[in-house]
C-alpha cells in the first residue's frame, strides 16, 4: 500500500537524511547557544549605562551582529566557502554546513539574548552590586538565571530556523532532508520524496517547539 | 558609624546640571535608627545610594564603618558593601531563586560554605517570620513577605549598617507597620545602625530616633524626632508633621469652631513626653471649677516619647479660666489661646 502511494521513497535513505538533519541542527544549535549567549552578554554589558559601558566594544559587536544577521543565509553559505574548507577540509557533507549554520544563527540568537537580558529588572542588578557582587558573579548568578525563560524560548525559535537553514545548506551539498528533497525529489520530479521529506521536517519542528515550550514553562517561576 | 563631610553630588546631563545632593554634612551614630524624609526629587535616594557606593560623590567624604567610600578601590568597595546592606522599595528579589536561595545569595557572593549558609538562612527565616515558606518563589509571596525576604537577605552577612530605600512605600498601611516592627526588633536585637529614607512621616514617627528633612538636595532640618514633631521650624517640616497631626484640618475646623462656639475660651494644648501621662486636666478642672469641652485631640507615639495636641473649650468665670491656663503653663504644657467668646 505504502509502496503504491509513495513509489520512489527509499526509507533507508530517508532515515540517513533525517539523522543528518538532526545532527546538523543539534550541533549548530549547541554552538549557537554558547556563542549567542557570549555575544549577547557582551552586547548587554557594553551597552550605555551598563557595567562595562564601552562605546567602541558595543559599536563593533553590534555591527558584526547586525551584518551577519542581515546576509541572506543562502548567500552566506557561498560567501564563507573558503573559510569552511579551511576549517572542515571539504565543502560537502553535514560537517561542512556547520560553520555557515553557526555564523548565520549565532548573531540572530545574540539579539534575542540581548532582549532577554534587557528585560531583567534593573533593580535586581543594582541589588546584586549593592551586595558586593563581582561582574562574573552578576553574569552567572543574576543575568543568566534571571533571563532563562527568554534564553530558552529564543533558542527554540533559533533551532527551528536552523532546521530551515539545514535544508538550504542541503541544496549546496550538505546532505540531510533538504538535500534529499531537492536532488532526489524535485529534480527528478519524484514528488512523493518531497512530500515525505517535508512531513519529516515538520515533525522535527513540532517536536522542537514542544520541548522548547515545556522547558520554558518549567523554568519560568515569575 | 557614618560621617558625611561636605558631600556634593552633581549629575550632568546633555541639557542641564542637577545638584542632587548639595553640601550635606551628617553624622549618624552606632545603633541609631536615622530617618531621612523628603518629597520625591529632594535628593534622598541619591544620598542613600552614596552611602553604599552605588554612586560616587562629586566632592566630599563619606566614612562608613571605617571605609572611605569616596576613594576606596573597587575590591575594597565590594568588601565594604557586604557590611552595608540595602533593602529596596521594590524588593529586587531574584525571581528564579526560592526564598532560601535569595537569602543565601549575599553569602554565596561572600564565599561562605554551603553548610554555614544553610545554618544562617535557617536563623534568618525564623527571625523575619517566614518559617515554612523557604521553598516558595518570590512570585508566590505577598508584598510584605517579599520585603521580609529582602530584609533577611540584607541581614545575611551580619552587616553593620542597614540602608532602607523607601522599604515600606510599596506596602499597604498594615503591612508597613509589621515591617517597621520587624526593623525595630532587628535594631534592638542586633544593634545595627539603620538609615531609612521615606516620604511618610508615619514611618519616621514610628521607628526613628532622629530625622533629617531634605529639600532640593539640602538637609534643611535635623534633630530628635520628638523635638522635630513638637516644634518644626521649616515650612516643609511643618507640612510633613501635619501629615500625622493633621493641623491643616484643624486650621479649617478652627474657623468653624470660632464661629460656632459662642461661649468660653478656645485653647490649644501641646503635651510632650511625660506630660501626656499625667492627669493635668482633671487637676485643673477640680482646682478651678470650670467646665471643659474637648473639641479635638490626638496623641502620636514616637520612639522618643509621646506627643499630643488637645483643643479645649474652657467655660466658666473669666478669671478662673485665665488662672487655669496659667496653671497648665506652669505644669509644662504648651498652651495657646485661639479664641475668646
Amino acid at each position: 500500500m505504502i509502496e503504491t502511494l509513495l513509489p520512489h521513497v527509499n526509507w533507508e535513505k530517508m532515515w540517513i537524511a533525517t539523522v543528518e538533519t538532526l545532527y546538523m541542527t543539534a550541533v549548530s544549535t549547541l554552538f549557537t547557544f554558547v556563542i549567542g549567549i557570549a555575544l549577547g552578554v557582551l552586547l548587554f554589558l557594553s551597552s550605555p549605562g551598563q557595567l562595562w559601558a564601552n562605546k567602541l566594544t558595543y559599536t563593533i559587536t553590534s555591527s558584526v551582529v547586525n551584518i551577519f544577521r542581515s546576509i541572506p543565509f543562502i548567500i552566506l553559505i557561498i560567501l564563507i566557502i573558503p573559510f569552511t574548507i579551511l576549517l572542515v577540509g571539504s565543502m560537502r557533507g553535514p560537517n561542512a554546513a556547520l560553520p555557515a549554520l553557526i555564523i548565520g544563527a549565532a548573531p540572530f540568537y545574540a539579539r534575542m539574548v540581548l532582549i532577554g537580558l534587557q528585560e531583567i529588572d534593573k533593580g535586581v542588578l543594582e541589588a546584586a552590586r549593592s551586595m558586593g557582587a563581582k561582574t562574573s558573579t552578576i553574569i552567572f548568578k543574576v543575568l543568566l538565571p534571571e533571563s532563562k525563560p527568554a534564553l530558552f524560548s529564543g533558542i527554540t525559535v533559533t533551532a527551528i530556523a536552523l532546521v530551515g537553514y539545514t535544508a538550504m545548506a542541503g541544496i549546496i551539498g550538505a546532505g540531510g532532508l533538504g538535500n534529499l528533497a531537492y536532488y532526489q525529489g524535485f529534480q527528478r520530479s519524484r514528488y512523493d520524496i518531497v512530500l515525505v521529506s517535508t512531513i519529516l521536517i515538520l515533525i522535527i519542528v513540532f517536536i522542537l517547539q514542544f520541548i522548547g515550550d515545556y522547558v520554558v514553562r518549567k523554568l519560568d517561576k515569575r | 558609624m557614618i560621617t558625611l563631610t561636605d558631600v556634593n553630588k552633581i549629575f550632568d546631563t546633555a541639557t542641564n546640571r542637577i545638584t542632587a545632593v548639595d553640601n550635606v554634612n551628617l553624622t549618624i551614630g552606632n545603633s541609631e535608627i536615622f530617618g531621612i524624609i523628603g518629597y520625591s526629587g529632594a535628593g534622598k535616594s541619591t544620598l542613600i545610594r552614596l552611602l553604599n557606593g552605588l554612586e560616587k560623590p562629586t566632592s566630599g567624604q563619606i566614612n562608613i564603618a571605617g571605609h572611605e567610600l569616596a576613594t576606596v578601590s573597587a575590591k575594597e568597595l565590594r568588601e565594604a558593601r557586604q557590611k552595608i546592606s540595602m533593602v529596596f522599595q521594590h524588593f529586587n528579589l531574584l525571581w528564579s531563586r526560592t526564598v532560601r536561595e535569595n537569602i543565601a545569595f549575599p553569602l554565596e557572593i561572600a564565599g561562605v560554605s554551603k553548610e554555614k549558609r544553610d545554618k544562617k538562612v535557617a536563623e534568618l527565616v525564623e527571625l523575619v517570620g517566614l518559617a515554612g515558606r523557604e521553598d516558595a518563589y518570590p512570585a508566590q509571596l505577598s508584598g510584605g513577605q517579599k520585603q521580609r525576604v529582602g530584609i533577611a537577605r540584607a541581614l545575611s552577612n551580619d552587616p553593620e549598617v542597614l540602608l532602607c530605600d523607601e522599604a515600606t512605600s510599596a506596602l499597604d498601611p498594615e503591612t508597613t507597620d509589621s515591617i517597621l516592627d520587624l526593623l525595630t526588633a532587628i535594631n534592638d536585637k542586633l544593634g545595627l545602625t539603620i538609615v531609612l529614607i521615606t516620604h511618610e512621616m508615619h514611618v519616621i514617627r514610628k521607628i526613628c530616633h532622629r530625622v533629617a528633612v531634605m529639600e532640593a538636595g539640602k538637609i534643611v532640618e535635623i534633630g530628635n524626632v520628638l523635638d522635630v514633631f513638637q516644634s518644626p521650624k521649616e515650612q516643609i517640616t511643618k507640612r510633613f508633621v501635619s501629615q500625622i497631626t493633621q493641623t491643616a484640618g484643624t486650621e479649617h475646623a478652627l474657623q468653624h469652631l470660632k464661629a460656632e462656639s459662642s461661649e468660653g475660651t478656645l485653647v490649644k494644648l501641646v503635651f510632650v513626653g511625660d506630660r501626656t501621662e499625667q492627669p493635668v486636666l482633671s487637676t485643673m478642672i477640680r482646682r478651678f471649677n470650670i467646665d471643659v469641652n474637648i473639641v479635638q485631640g490626638d496623641i502620636s507615639h514616637t520612639k522618643g516619647g509621646a506627643y499630643g495636641t488637645l483643643l479645649l473649650q474652657l467655660i466658666g468665670d473669666k478669671e478662673k479660666v485665665t488662672s487655669a491656663i496659667e496653671f497648665l503653663h506652669n505644669e509644662g504644657v504648651q498652651t495657646e489661646v485661639i479664641g475668646h467668646d
